[in-house]
């Protein structure tokens, strides 16, 4: 019975939830409660989804994680605006590692991404795709990923297919007066959380509210505008 | 006395035609509507060289005929040049299909002639044509020899000699009526013109005949002009039948583009852009530009580059011809990579952009740089990929992260969270802004940067994502 078990383990047949996965294959994300609830971090290499309205501070939860290594390419596909050249050098970018892909269509978009993240000169590929992917798209994005040692990114909206994507991990943001509303939809090896509080008050003073205490009267500003 | 070489290219063009090699194809004069070069598959079926074009038709049904053009044997005469100048160094051109080369100087490069010949004509089989040559003690002599098919190289005189004697007069450079008037007193071999003492042959027949007699024995200096190769590439395949599939212009691509890595590495260049100039049947011609950021050699990553582009291009008209323009080469940088960095993809940063340009066109794949101006439309600008730029200071105050490309009215109950920042600037050119910037957020959590111009209006210009 026990080299059953082995020969099934072996071939990595059998999952044990005892099982901890070593910790070199997750990065942190900069936010200790997400680090937290992801079991570390985002994984090295992988499809992470993101769904999430946009300007809402997406972009600025994934900043840690993809300004971590300035020696690979950062690679923009069909960002909902132009990209900010002061933001990213502001946030630690080297510009010139910067490539930004506005691609015709999404097959296209797909096509660059793959090309990106297989290609090992990559460490991230941000990619919004509003639009429905087919499960061996991700399949391939995954490979592609594992292959360059690259991560996706891809921030959406919401879902647009009935099927769940094979993504590493998939999560949802919502916004929120002192950072954002977080719920992992799903990811390998794990389960998928409840809803949990992602505070960005030390990271974005000036994009978060401060809850202001009740006994506190505002002195009056001049009125704006 | 100085040795020279001589090749005669007997069938150029034909060799020159890029197509299926089983079917009986022949050259046709169209002045004389004579037959000047054909193929084996030809020749088995009876067709002649000097035969007429409809004693050949009627001979073989499927014969494919072209018209003679005398400039594709030039180009082609150029681009054999080129490619034995890497071996040889004096090559003349005999337009329109012939070489002399000098090979008395290249002897002391050479242990022996033989070895010479040997290093000459394995570097001319990889061009995959016909010629006939033959060494000769004066350029005349070795361009009869050849033409005569004398096909050997050596350096005895008196074998030379022998075999240039008994060659009829009909073969020399001297002209019809001069071989006419020569054949009148019985003088039919040059073994029969070089008996004859010269200066008798002066009183009768013109100076002409004696320098020209002087300079086939080598009495007489034969100035050369030598060939220079340029420094750029540049190949034309003709097609021996239209393409009007993209797909299959990848064979004779493929074809140049082997012949540019060997320039390219022979040169330790790379080139940074190929020109494809396409000609079409009945439309002008269409040139596709194909670009390598930091520039390649090898075949195969041009060739995967040209079929990035061809997805996009649509063909006017089937394709008869093609050429391969190669201008613009730089020094061989090798990209220096960190042993320490750890795994490294098998594809290079400059690679990745390239094959992103050559599907989806230079402008869809960008870098981004500071631009030294306040307004924010013309604060980020694109530029091309992987450039360095002198990092202009950035501003302390806090940035969306996303521009609209244009602003856009604002339609949504905001709440405003930090500003104004006042952006007046521009007063030089058209695009004078006169606007306060204010943070933003949106009843549904968006962050916004928003900006009131001074009529009072609101649009949104940015993203904090």
């Amino acid at each position: 019975m026990n080299e059953l078990i082995e020969i099934l383990q072996n071939k990595q047949l059998v999952w044990q939830g005892a099982a901890k996965q070593t910790s070199s294959q997750y990065q942190s994300t900069g936010y200790s409660t997400l680090d937290e609830q992801l079991n570390g971090g985002f994984p090295q290499s992988g499809v992470i989804e993101v769904l999430s309205d946009i300007a809402i501070g997406e972009l600025r939860l994934l900043m840690p994680s993809v300004t971590k290594d300035n020696n690979r390419l950062l690679v923009f596909i069909a960002p909902p605006g132009i990209v900010n050249a002061h933001m990213l050098a502001g946030s630690g970018i080297d510009l010139k590692s910067v490539i930004v892909v506005y691609p015709k269509d999404q097959k296209n978009a797909l096509w660059s991404a793959e090309l990106c993240l297989k290609s090992g000169a990559c460490h991230s590929v941000l990619m919004w795709a509003n639009d429905r992917l087919e499960i061996h798209q991700i399949k391939r994005l995954q490979l592609a990923s594992e292959k360059g040692d690259s991560r996706q990114f891809l921030i959406r909206a919401r879902r647009y297919e009935d099927l769940s994507l094979p993504v590493d991990v998939s999560l949802s943001l919502t916004a929120e007066t002192t950072g954002l509303k977080a719920k992992i939809n799903k990811r390998k090896r794990g389960w998928p959380s409840d809803v949990f509080n992602i505070n960005m008050q030390s990271a974005w003073p000036k994009l978060t509210r401060q809850i202001r205490p009740d006994n506190v009267i505002l002195f009056p500003e001049r009125k704006v505008g | 006395m100085t040795l020279w070489l001589y090749l005669h290219f007997p069938q150029l063009q034909l060799d020159t035609l890029f197509g299926d090699d089983s079917l009986p194809v022949a050259i046709v004069n169209s002045h004389t509507s004579k037959i000047v070069q054909c193929n084996e598959w030809a020749t088995k079926e009876g067709i002649n060289l000097g035969m007429g074009l409809g004693s050949a038709a009627a001979l073989c049904h499927g014969l494919q005929v072209y018209p003679y053009e005398e400039k594709c044997e030039q180009q082609r005469l150029r681009d054999i040049a080129q490619w034995l100048y890497l071996v040889t160094a004096d090559i003349s051109f005999y337009q329109p299909n012939g070489l002399l080369i000098k090979v008395s100087d290249m002897l002391s490069l050479y242990p022996s002639l033989s070895r010479y010949w040997q290093v000459l004509e394995s570097h001319l089989t990889q061009l995959d044509i016909h010629y006939d040559y033959a060494c000769g003690y004066s350029p005349y002599a070795a361009r009869l020899l050849a033409r005569a098919g004398f096909n050997c190289v050596s350096d005895d005189k008196a074998a030379l000699e022998n075999a240039l004697a008994s060659n009829a007069l009909t073969m020399t450079e001297l002209g019809d009526k001069e071989v006419h008037n020569l054949h009148r007193v019985g003088l039919r071999l040059v073994s029969d013109l070089l008996q004859l003492p010269l200066a008798e042959l002066g009183k009768r027949f013109g100076v002409e005949l004696v320098t020209y007699i002087g300079k086939l024995t080598g009495q007489l200096r034969h100035p050369v002009e030598y060939f220079h190769p340029p420094e750029q590439f540049s190949q034309y395949v003709e097609l021996l039948f239209d393409i009007d599939n993209v797909e299959w212009l990848k064979k004779p691509l493929l074809k140049i583009y082997q012949r540019l890595e060997t320039f390219l590495l022979l040169r330790n260049k790379h080139a940074k852009d190929l020109t494809i100039t396409l000609y079409l049947r009945d439309h002008p011609e269409q040139v596709v530009s194909i670009g390598a950021g930091q520039g390649e050699y090898k075949a195969d990553k041009w060739l995967a580059l040209s079929h990035l582009t061809f997805e996009s291009l649509i063909l006017n008209a089937p394709v008869t011809g093609l050429t391969v323009t190669a201008k613009q080469l730089v020094n061989n940088d090798i990209e220096k990579v960190d042993l320490f960095l750890g795994e490294q993809g098998d594809v290079s940063s400059s690679e990745l952009v390239a094959l992103l340009q050559a599907k989806l066109g230079e402008n869809q794949v960008k870098g981004i740089k500071i631009n030294a101006d306040l307004r924010p439309e013309l604060s980020t600008q694109h530029c091309p990929p992987l450039v360095e730029h002198k990092e202009t200071t950035t501003t302390s105050v806090l940035q969306p992260s996303f521009l609209l490309p244009e602003p856009e009215p604002l339609q949504e109950k905001v709440s405003i969270e930090q500003g104004p920042e006042r952006i007046l600037s521009g007063w030089w050119d058209d695009k004078e802004v006169h606007r306060d910037y204010f943070i933003a957020r949106s009843e549904q959590g968006r962050w916004l940067w928003i900006f009131r111009t001074i009529e009072q209006k609101w649009f949104v210009h940015g993203l904090f994502s």
